[in-house]
């Protein structure tokens, strides 16, 4: 099968995208990543991308595809397609952009921060319902579809950390090992930007209900009382 | 053509190549001892071979059950010539390790408020039910991880190729590295280096490995002086998709996670394993099913599509969601590949053996040390734990409980160990050898996928399940021909700098090509049958074979072999 790709590359993060067009030929039940690959191997030996599992578990792949971010290893290529960076994060080159920044900007909002050393002998009870909630909202792979689809998302510094961030917050609160007041923290990082317009939940390769959970975090703070007018 | 390279000198207590999980917990526990660390990879963090796996760790958790039996068990199913000392370490620490992931951050899954969840129904060489899963397979242990190191402040240098290690006065003393992201250069200073690299999957077509895994602490070690072991153990798992061309070699895992009336037909419908273990049939260990898959599909058996069948339509329907929790990536991906039908146990689908897991490596002691001063090895680069054969999960529990211990000796190393002046003449060397690869431009040149293809292709017919002597010498002869033909006219096509992925695969070229000698000459060595080593024209295990093959580089630097017995050591 015949495919036209178009991808918007980039030499460095400061450079103007450009446009590529490329026409390749492969089965079609191959993948974004597949096309990116023989497109790699067949005329642009420059072109930059990143992958590493194959398998839709590492997160690294991630582009957007006609508009839509996807994980490139697991999505289906289609006949026609853009191909560009997830918005939102600083281009390195082409289709590989820089996550540093996200991730130093979010290091206190990750779950795992707020908990005492455990015991010796464990492990801590957790009551089955609350960790079936929470594995539900951690089989994130980090892929950061969600961050690049958010419109409120606006980069690193913006005033919304994210669905990312409000995820691992959501995670933290179900924790009963975590004693941090992680409503407060939400409200911090942009708690009430987020309208619940659900389009990261729509892009989650894992189907997230992160609107869901963003939602039962602005409840929690408009319980409380601390909306603060905003 | 002008030298541009950009060099920086970065220092550290501890440095570790590599960021699966093996790397991860060395890191952390090195930090938690006040060691500044250091972490260079081409992986993301936490990537390797961990983020791909299935999340399976073995641990005696049930009553009855204890660091006896499962010594026991690792050394029947390594065909005894595991290093028992290693496995005694392995065995004693293992009820320890799901604590240990908690204690940097990770909730694991749970059957009960405060018990793990271990599966009563995966067993495969276990002679209890020790396998604990997590319904997020092993994503909630790597971000863990990868969080906790970012807490603790660890140095993460992600994109970073080591190319070369440094050596001064007998010891290694740092590395070479290129930055990936920036082109530029590094010279790495450390009081201990410890090797995570992960296996060499990338040998082979059919992998369910990252692409990542080329072999690369193998051949940073070799180059030094270091000693490997057991380089001929290659395991594969049964089941992993045939199709598409992209995503060949994913696992599929094993058939004890397609419920108790599993059957493996092949594409003439025969229920093949009646031939090769009319006892366990579809339930015997990985190596048995795996080479049976891999016959029945070499010898012509297989389906049109090159595979064979798994028909689970004959279990209990009602115990296929049940069953599901125990490889929840794995029905998901039958069911994009195969349809919703396939993972219902509704329809078969089909299947084919894939490489998995690197049993040989780095020979270590309990520490972790290798056998040149200052260079650590763990996880799946490092050889000697499980053997000729690895049981399922033990990987994990390998890398939770030697990453500790590597990390706890290099902080104790850094301790006592100076921080040394590299040597000048290396790094001249090294900054040469890399820039003839950069540069290099030939009319007739090939690239390094087109290589890296034809090494894929040997792995694959000569060295993966079946093996015979002429196969292995067919493979060494290829071998060598590619290594004084094809790496000669191995082309940079990329003149950028920022993120070019041709140089760092032209390495990786180079490493697999080396390691593709090891195995294929360790095996030819191991004129017998044991565990993952199949050999067609000696099928039988041999008592006197009951020994490893040790591999090491000597002054002249021809590659050497030796047979040596644990038990003399031990």
């Amino acid at each position: 099968m015949i495919y036209n790709i178009r991808i918007v590359r980039r030499d460095g993060p400061d450079d103007a995208p450009r446009l590529a067009d490329y026409q390749v030929s492969f089965d079609s039940k191959e993948t974004v990543l597949h096309a990116l690959q023989t497109i790699y191997e067949s005329d642009a030996p420059d072109l930059a991308f990143r992958y590493y599992c194959r398998g839709g578990k590492c997160g690294q792949c991630t582009v957007v595809v006609n508009g839509e971010p996807c994980v490139a290893c697991v999505e289906r290529a289609k006949q026609e397609m853009i191909v560009e960076p997830i918005a939102s994060m600083p281009v390195i080159k082409d289709l590989v952009v820089d996550r540093e920044a996200m991730l130093s900007r979010t290091k206190a909002l990750q779950p795992g921060s707020g908990r005492a050393r455990q015991p010796e002998k464990g492990p801590e009870p957790v009551a089955l319902q609350t960790l079936d909630e929470f594995v539900k909202l951690s089989k994130c792979i980090e892929c950061f579809a969600c961050m690049s689809a958010c419109p409120k998302v606006d980069g690193p510094d913006g005033e919304f950390v994210g669905p990312l961030g409000m995820l691992w917050l959501a995670q933290r609160v179900l924790d009963p090992r975590d004693q941090t007041d992680c409503v407060a923290l939400a409200m911090e990082q942009g708690l009430q930007v987020c309208d619940l317009c659900g389009k990261c939940r729509k892009v989650c390769p894992r189907v997230i209900n992160v609107p869901k959970a963003i939602g039962r975090l602005q409840k929690m703070a408009k319980i409380r009382g601390k909306t603060g007018g905003r | 053509m002008e030298n541009t390279i950009t060099r920086d000198r970065v220092c550290a207590d501890v440095l570790i190549i590599g960021s699966g999980g093996a790397a991860a917990i060395a890191a952390i526990t090195a930090r938690r001892r006040g060691a500044r660390v250091l972490i260079v990879s081409k992986d993301s963090l936490v990537g390797g071979a961990t983020i791909s796996s299935s999340g399976g760790f073995s641990v005696p958790y049930e009553s009855g059950d204890g660091p006896s039996e499962f010594y026991r068990d690792a050394m029947v199913g390594g065909g005894h010539i595991n290093k028992p000392s290693l496995v005694r370490v392995l065995s004693e620490r293992a009820p320890g390790v799901l604590a240990d992931l908690e204690d940097c951050g990770a909730l694991l899954d749970r059957r009960a408020p405060d018990q793990f969840r271990i599966v009563g129904h995966l067993f495969e060489g276990h002679s209890l039910p020790r396998m604990f899963v997590d319904r997020r397979e092993a994503s909630e242990e790597c971000h863990a991880l990868a969080r906790e190191i970012r807490r603790l402040g660890v140095e993460v240098r992600e994109d970073v190729a080591a190319t070369r290690l440094l050596t001064r006065a007998g010891g290694v003393v740092g590395a070479y590295a290129v930055d990936v992201r920036s082109g530029r250069h590094f010279v790495l200073s450390a009081k201990a280096i410890i090797l995570a690299t992960g296996g060499f999957g990338e040998l082979y077509r059919t992998t369910t490995n990252p692409v990542t895994l080329t072999g690369d602490g193998h051949r940073l070690a070799y180059d030094v002086g270091v000693e490997l072991i057991d380089m001929e153990m290659v395991q594969f798992i049964p089941l992993a998709l045939p199709c598409p061309e992209s995503r060949r070699g994913l696992t599929l895992g094993m058939c004890s996670i397609y419920g108790p009336k599993v059957k493996l037909l092949n594409g003439r419908g025969e229920r093949y394993m009646a031939r090769y273990d009319a006892e366990r049939m579809e339930y015997a260990t990985r190596d048995v099913v795996a080479r049976a898959n891999f016959r029945e599909i070499y010898e012509g058996r297989g389906t049109p599509l090159g595979a064979i069948v798994v028909d689970t339509t004959e279990n209990d329907q009602s115990l296929a969601a049940q069953y599901r929790t125990s490889g929840p990536d794995i029905y998901d991906r039958v069911a994009e590949i195969f349809g919703e039908d396939a993972a219902n146990w509704k329809e078969p689908f089909q299947a084919m053996p894939s490489q998995h897991f690197c049993a040989g490596g780095v020979r270590i002691d309990d520490r972790c040390h290798t056998t040149v001063p200052g260079l650590l090895a763990v996880g799946e680069v490092s050889g000697g734990v499980h053997g000729a054969n690895r049981l399922a999960g033990n990987a994990l529990t390998e890398i939770i409980v030697f990453g500790r211990i590597a990390g706890e000796s290099a902080a104790e190393d850094a301790a006592t160990r100076g921080l040394w002046e590299p040597d000048g003449e290396q790094i001249r060397a090294e900054e040469s050898r890399l820039q003839t690869l950069a540069n290099r431009t030939l009319p007739d040149g090939l690239r390094p996928h087109e290589i890296r293809r034809m090494l894929k292709a040997v792995g694959e017919s000569e060295l993966g399940l079946i093996r015979s002597g002429d196969g292995l010498r067919r493979a060494l002869r290829e071998i060598a021909r590619i290594r004084e033909e094809d790496l000669p006219r191995m082309v940079n096509a990329n003149r950028t700098t920022v993120w070019n992925r041709e140089i760092v695969g032209a390495l990786e070229v180079e490493n697999l090509t080396l390691v593709a000698e090891m195995v294929a000459r360790a095996a030819l060595l191991r004129e017998e049958s044991r565990g993952v080593h199949f050999r067609d024209d000696f099928p039988e295990t041999r008592e006197e074979w009951r020994r490893n093959v040790v591999i090491c580089q000597n002054g002249s630097g021809e590659m050497c072999f030796e047979s040596v017995e644990w038990s003399e050591e031990a």
